[in-house]
């Protein structure tokens, strides 16, 4: 068995379901499924096929066919997986794709040590990875899914950015889209697959998935790394680098592994994708709890851990705990999906998403304000204990103003932060549902304030009891 | 041209830029197949013009174009017959030069120079270049292309009527079921902006075009591709249900022949199918104004009909208003059903 690989792009691969065997499945989404299949034809030459039930999902529908990013206008890149072909087959689109054996970056991850993987490793991943979406936005493309599970990898170690247009176009109804059709082919009078622009939001929330995927990467990194995710993740779009600039990042600079090391540290040993597989439903089946909301949530986790990072609250080597790394990834294909499924309307599928991630939001404000309520009370509590040891406690009071301070503010700064992701996730929140968010963290702000004041109290009774206390010693 | 690296830069004028593509263009045909050196040269000088053309039409991404430019070049274009130029010459350009045609291609059709539309005015005056265009589907490698090119002319009413009289209309019915998925969606994309732009045009096409356009339409809502059935079916309703339609439609649903293919439709394996063929049926049946031919059939299925529309639930959101439409339409059936007149 050959394994079919770029060096003959001109094979013309067969366009009906009988010229395939399929061999096994190795993956699964709510809608799709992947197999690896010898096509008859050719040599039986081992390929993947993802094969989308279009009966199934409505939105998935609509957006495959009369979609206008087709994979095959691309031209081909070392770093992009370009599908051979695709066709239909019942009520099922099947699309043919090279079969890349070391798998995807998701079930790398799961299948490595405990550990994680090593960050060198991840580097040339990331690198590559980054190297096809700066070519991709270079083209005026957006990938808009960006997830380890689209970063696959064949028996050599090279890497591959799968899924450009082909389950990204279950994206599309997504509002990344929408405001980059609006705003870009009102600007230039260009079709939205053709926009020209480095600067765009759209580009950048390609980055920011970039950015999440890093993160979930792996459990142990450095400072450099650290930097890099920080600057995907930045809350304002603008100020995200470009893939182009990120690449120049010293993170990426300094790596310079090759895919030979990939295959010899981190393929080598590795179960086979089907394997993988079959180990990641055994688990799907024990009942791992895949609530539709996970994918928001571990968002959430993910960005609280961000934001302690761009604020410098991370030491080097520091250890998340990352729950299960497959997780979010996981959770995240099945999402896409399944909210569109089943509505016809798309503003209603984005209503209720909205809502979801508005409900989540507000849950997340009040647990703050609850443990902003809670830091008061101590606050007063400390306030109102006599006087005895006040020399010794007049340094821990101030201590613990500059850290309740801090924390105040960070927090803050992750609600807006909050409220950024949402914004990004779907420009067309709500006006009134955005309206309550905004207050909510208006609320927040003059609580922090207040609490402010109150530390600001604290302290000049602090300096007075101390005051008093140096009287008295006198 | 060779010392063209020496020259001190100096930025191309419109007229200058369209010149500079008409001549390369035009170079492409001086050379035969066995210099393959000179033609990739050739080639390649195609391709700076038109990177030169786009950025003189959208900028760079660091400079803004400049409107005065954009709208000279247009101008210069269409008087210089660029633009059949171009679209003759697409079948043999590489990608990226056909990416770059695509991407100034519906710039240009917007250039409106003293109100006129000057590339538009241009294509009316040689609307073969539109044949040529949807001819292009047959041809793998260009069709999306092409098939973008094409939608961007169809926003425009004159060009759209052209296409819609055309004898290539009749193409698309084939180019829908290609066996390659993506000219295939890419192709009934352009169909469907055909048939529901400029819905008061079609109005006027189908009247005249009735039972033409109904048979192939009829072969789509048959066929035995699954995605074939579940779009035509989808976009029929869209069209067919206009406001500007509504003759059309009066007229489809005295048919017993396409009731026949709801029928079927309704009794598809997908469900997906059988909802949206349910949104046709409904108007058959509530039409007031039943023939007797129509009556009579659903008398005689009415009791597989009700079993099966029983059986159907809508989804959703949706599914209050469809219960309701589903509770009048089955009363309806059942009142025909027991009409006196028909049991003759």
């Amino acid at each position: 068995m050959e394994y079919e690989q770029e060096e003959h792009p001109k094979l013309q691969f067969p366009l009906d379901s009988n010229s395939y065997n399929i061999i096994a499945e190795i993956g699964a989404g709510v809608c799709s499924k992947v197999y690896t299949a010898q096509c008859l034809p050719i040599n039986s030459n081992v390929v993947a096929i993802k094969s989308i039930d279009l009966d199934q999902s409505n939105a998935g529908f609509r957006n495959l066919v009369g979609r206008e990013t087709n994979t095959s206008s691309l031209p081909s890149h070392p770093n992009i997986l370009n599908p051979h072909c695709s066709f239909t087959a019942g009520n099922r689109i099947w699309v043919v794709m090279p079969f890349m054996s070391g798998g995807s970056l998701e079930s790398i991850i799961s299948s490595s040590s405990p550990n994680g993987i090593q960050e060198q490793c991840i580097a040339i991943i990331l690198k590559e990875t980054l190297t096809a979406l700066s070519y991709l936005h270079s083209h005026g493309y957006l990938h808009r899914d960006i997830k380890a599970s689209n970063i696959l990898l064949d028996d050599n170690g090279r890497v591959k950015l799968a899924d450009f247009g082909v389950s990204s176009s279950f994206y599309a109804s997504s509002s990344v889209y929408r405001l980059g059709s609006s705003t870009f082919s009102s600007q230039y009078g260009t079709a939205p697959e053709v926009i020209h622009s480095h600067k765009g939001y759209s580009f950048k929330a390609d980055i920011w998935y970039f950015g999440i995927t890093a993160l979930v990467s792996t459990k142990k990194f450095s400072e450099t790394f650290q930097d890099m995710a920080a600057s995907c993740l930045h809350k304002d779009p603008a100020n995200r680098p470009s893939a182009d600039k990120l690449l120049k990042h010293p993170f990426f600079e300094s790596c310079n592994g090759t895919s030979k090391f990939l295959a010899e540290n981190l393929l080598r040993g590795l179960p086979s994708v089907e394997e993988r597989f079959r180990a990641a439903s055994k688990i799907l089946e024990k009942g791992v709890d895949c609530d539709p909301n996970g994918d928001w949530a571990s968002g959430l986790l993910l960005n609280h851990r961000m934001s302690s990072i761009i604020e410098g609250n991370g030491n080097e080597d520091e250890e998340f705990e990352v729950h299960d790394p497959v997780f979010p990834v996981e959770s995240t294909q099945a999402v896409i999906p399944c909210d569109d499924d089943g509505e016809e309307q798309q503003p209603a599928a984005g209503g209720r998403g909205n809502e979801v991630n508005a409900e989540t939001m507000v849950n997340q404000l009040m647990a703050l304000k609850t443990s902003l309520d809670d830091q008061k009370e101590k606050l007063n509590k400390i306030i109102n204990q006599p006087g005895a040891e006040t020399i010794d406690r007049e340094d821990e009071l101030e201590k613990e103003n500059v850290r309740l301070r801090l924390e105040l503010e960070r927090e803050r700064e992750h609600n807006l932060n909050l409220i950024q992701v949402i914004n990004e996730e779907d420009p067309l929140l709500h006006q009134n549902e955005r309206l309550r968010l905004e207050l909510k963290n208006e609320k927040l702000r003059l609580e922090n304030e207040k609490l402010r004041l109150e530390l600001e109290k604290l302290k000049m009774h602090i300096s007075a009891t101390s005051n008093t206390t140096t009287d008295d010693n006198n | 041209m060779s010392f063209s690296f020496f020259k001190p830069s100096r930025p191309k004028t419109p007229p200058e830029v369209a010149k500079a593509i008409k001549d390369s263009l035009n170079a492409l045909d001086t050379k035969t197949v066995a210099e393959v050196k000179a033609l990739e040269k050739a080639m390649e000088e195609v391709e700076k013009n038109f990177v030169t053309m786009r950025c003189m039409l959208s900028g760079d991404g660091e400079v803004e174009p400049n409107v005065e430019q954009v709208s000279q070049l247009a101008l210069e274009i269409s008087k210089e017959d660029v633009i059949s130029l171009v679209v003759h010459k697409l079948p043999i350009l590489g990608w990226e030069a056909r990416k770059d045609l695509v991407h100034c291609w519906s710039i240009l059709l917007k250039q409106q120079v003293d109100s006129k539309y000057c590339c538009v005015e241009y294509i009316e005056k040689h609307l073969e270049l539109l044949d040529f265009l949807v001819v292009c589907y047959d041809n793998k490698e260009i069709a999306l292309n092409c098939g973008n090119m094409l939608r961007e002319c169809i926003k425009f009413p004159s060009l759209a009527q052209y296409i819609l009289n055309s004898a290539s209309f009749v193409l698309f019915f084939k180019f829908v079921e290609l066996p390659n998925f993506d000219v295939a969606s890419d192709a009934f994309s352009t169909f469907k902006d055909i048939l529901t732009k400029h819905a008061s045009l079609v109005a006027e096409y189908l009247t005249g075009h009735y039972d033409e356009f109904f048979d192939l339409y009829e072969k789509l809502l048959t066929s035995s591709n699954y995605v074939t059935r579940r779009q035509s079916l989808k976009l029929l309703s869209d069209f067919l249900l206009e406001a500007p339609n509504v003759q059309i439609m009066k007229r489809y649903i005295l048919e017993v022949r396409y009731l026949k293919i709801m029928m079927t439709l309704l009794r598809d394996s997908s469900k997906n199918i059988q909802i949206s063929a349910f949104h046709i049926f409904k108007v058959f049946v509530a039409n007031p104004n039943k023939p007797r031919e129509i009556k009579i059939i659903l008398a005689k299925n009415h009791e597989k009909l009700l079993e099966l529309l029983n059986s159907l639930s809508g989804k959703g959101a949706e599914d209050e208003q469809f219960e309701e439409e589903k509770e009048l339409i089955i009363k309806e059936i059942e009142k025909v059903s027991r009409l006196q007149s028909l049991k003759s």
